[in-house]
């Protein structure tokens, strides 16, 4: 046998009908190959309809052929078989019997049509059962990592201090500098949008009101979470992932080690250290982008604006934007993680898992921030 | 690597062996392209196997189809749309007839009731014989294996071994096999290559059943018989 990667027009596939007395013949010539193409098939029905009871299929003038010969031959065997008539096989190639066997060995099943089309309902049903699976798994998710961070309170989580240290440097030297020109960039932003308005009162040394208590409460957090969200929730859920898909959480397990301690407390604990030093970072970024704006096109000296910044921050300020900090960085964690820790075993789940460790985490950390809102307002802080 | 001469012939099973670290999937690599070697030449035929002519390599590597170590199958596609998938790309065949071929591939090595499967959904076993069928996808003359045997239970291995030996009797595919599970090159080589895992250099070459009696070499000996270097079993 041999497949030929060239197509010879002058041996195309042909199959033949020659007319015996009480019996038919398909005489096959040329090559049958799948470069060439499976040929047209001859008429079975007007073969049956004369009432042979068998066909004998004749190869001798086969030049090339491979699995496209085995092809026709189990078709027409098909088609044969259905009406009762049997196909004898002479003059070909030694080894088609055998492939012809394994050819038919599997259950027929219909090849178009993979999946069976479901109403509407139960794939709405199916979304809502799987939506409190997912919400299920989280709040239990949710109650290990409590329980291993009272372990890590007693003394008694096992995990590798080195690992904290490594991730350390990863969360926060390795983000420093995107972290900076994003919230400077966002500094300047709210400080060219706030002159235009401001500009109009006469109050445009106020613009330094605006960002300073903007990038402490609100935007020094939130564009670090956001940051973080994408930069490091990801890598947590794709780390964690791929590390279930190469059996390590099973290996911790049969060691008697909590995948929570060993896995989730350090990257929570490294977030939620690091988080408030990155978005204290984010707020003088933001600061300093706004004096640029002022400084360098309105009638503000960098006195005025520092002067009016320390004046405009308070410690309220200061500490809600520290506590948002915190709890935005436990989020990023807690979701990266889970979501590493429910990723499948293949690739594609991983990337899954990656990007819906994104996803969930701004989400999540929007949600937070309104809830906080609603809170500071009532506690008026 | 180097020193490596070898003349493989149409049809036999040829197996590369050698101990760990001797440079047996490099090899293999190396035949199949995704390795360039520092100096030497490939041939397939007449046809030489060379990054600057492209066009002759696809062509080559068209023929033949590879089987690696995990299986290598896409965790997105069912097992028939992974063997379909080299059918689209490489003929232009109606759908139909692609689907069906890629049924017959599949039946080949008794999966053709797994073709809705999900690599994910199946055992590691399956799993190398559904990359087989898909190395089988456009009928190659030349079939390469990448430690097919590893991860297998001795049972699966033993049917995996009669899969292959069964393929090349009645396709004709000249087989390289890149192994160190003894069951499987004395059931399956004509010929084979050793490798030595200190030096990476070609050792010596044949059938394996006599290098195990007259090789001139002790480790080849000792390798064939299950020894330690010491002699012990």
């Amino acid at each position: 046998m041999a497949a030929k990667e060239t197509v010879d027009p002058q041996s195309n596939p042909s199959i033949r009908i020659e007319e015996g007395t009480g019996h038919s013949q398909f005489v096959f010539s040329g090559s049958f190959t799948i470069h060439h193409g499976l040929p047209d098939l001859p008429d079975c029905n007007k073969i049956a309809g004369e009432s042979p009871t068998r066909v004998t299929a004749v190869g001798n003038d086969i030049d090339y052929w491979d699995s496209s010969l085995v092809m026709c031959l189990q078709r027409i065997r098909r088609e044969l078989d259905s009406k009762g008539v049997e196909l004898e096989l002479t003059g070909f190639p030694q080894s088609i019997d055998p492939l012809l066997a394994r050819a038919s060995s599997s259950s027929a099943e219909p090849l178009v049509e993979a999946k069976s089309k479901e109403s509407l309902i139960s794939n709405l049903g199916d979304m809502g059962i799987n939506r409190y699976a997912g919400f299920r798994n989280l709040l239990i998710f949710f109650g290990e990592t409590l329980q291993s961070l009272g372990r890590l309170f007693r003394g008694k989580a096992i995990f590798q201090r080195s690992d904290l240290t490594s991730l350390l440097w990863e969360n926060t030297g390795r983000s420093v500098g995107i972290v900076f020109l994003i919230s400077f960039l966002t500094g300047l932003i709210l400080a060219f949008v706030g002159a235009i308005q401001l500009s109009k009162f006469g109050a445009d040394l106020f613009v330094a009101d605006l960002v300073a208590i903007a990038m402490f409460r609100e935007m020094g957090a939130m564009m670090t979470g956001v940051i973080l969200a994408g930069r490091t929730g990801s890598a947590f859920a794709a780390q964690i992932g791929s590390m279930k898909a190469n059996d390590e959480l099973n290996a911790l397990q049969t060691m008697g080690v909590s995948a929570f301690d060993f896995i989730v407390l350090p990257r929570l604990t490294t977030l939620a250290i690091m988080m408030p030093v990155l978005a204290f970072l984010a707020a003088l970024s933001g600061i300093l982008g706004g004096m640029l704006v002022s400084v360098g096109f309105m009638d503000i000296t960098a006195t005025q604006f520092l002067t009016q910044t320390a004046n405009a921050i308070d410690l309220n300020s200061f500490l809600s934007g520290i506590l948002k900090s915190v709890v935005f960085g436990a989020i990023i964690a807690i979701t990266g993680c889970f979501r590493g820790m429910a990723a499948g075993s293949s690739a594609e789940s991983v990337g899954s898992a990656a990007t819906s460790a994104v996803v969930t985490s701004i989400v999540l950390i929007i949600v937070a921030d309104a809830l906080f809102a609603v809170l500071f307002n009532i506690y008026g802080i | 690597m180097s020193g490596i001469e070898l003349k493989i012939r149409p049809g036999e099973i040829f197996f590369i062996m050698g101990g760990s670290g001797s440079g047996k999937s490099t090899l293999l690599k190396t035949l199949i392209g995704l390795i360039e070697p520092v100096s030497g030449e490939i041939f397939y035929g007449d046809k030489k196997f060379t990054d600057d002519d492209p066009e002759t390599s696809s062509a080559i590597l068209r023929n033949t189809g590879v089987l690696y170590q995990g299986g290598a199958l896409f965790s997105s596609m069912t097992l028939l749309e992974n063997v379909a998938l080299p059918l689209r790309i490489h003929t232009k065949l109606p759908e139909r007839d692609i689907l069906e071929l890629a049924e017959y591939k599949l039946n080949l090595v008794e999966l053709g009731t797994a073709l809705q499967k999900f690599p994910h959904e199946i055992s590691g076993g399956m799993m190398k014989r559904a990359g087989l069928a898909r190395a089988l996808a456009l009928d190659p003359e030349i079939l390469f294996f990448d430690e097919p045997s590893a991860g297998l239970d001795p049972l699966t291995s033993a049917q995996l071994d009669e899969t292959i030996l069964e393929l090349n009797r009645s396709l004709g595919t000249t087989t390289l096999i890149v192994s160190h599970e003894l069951e499987s090159i004395f059931t399956l080589a004509h010929r084979a290559v050793f490798l030595d895992a200190a030096s990476r250099r070609q050792m010596e070459v044949g059938d394996p059943r006599e290098l195990k009696l007259n090789s001139t070499h002790e480790e080849i000996r000792d390798f064939l018989s299950r020894k330690k270097p010491n002699g012990d079993a």
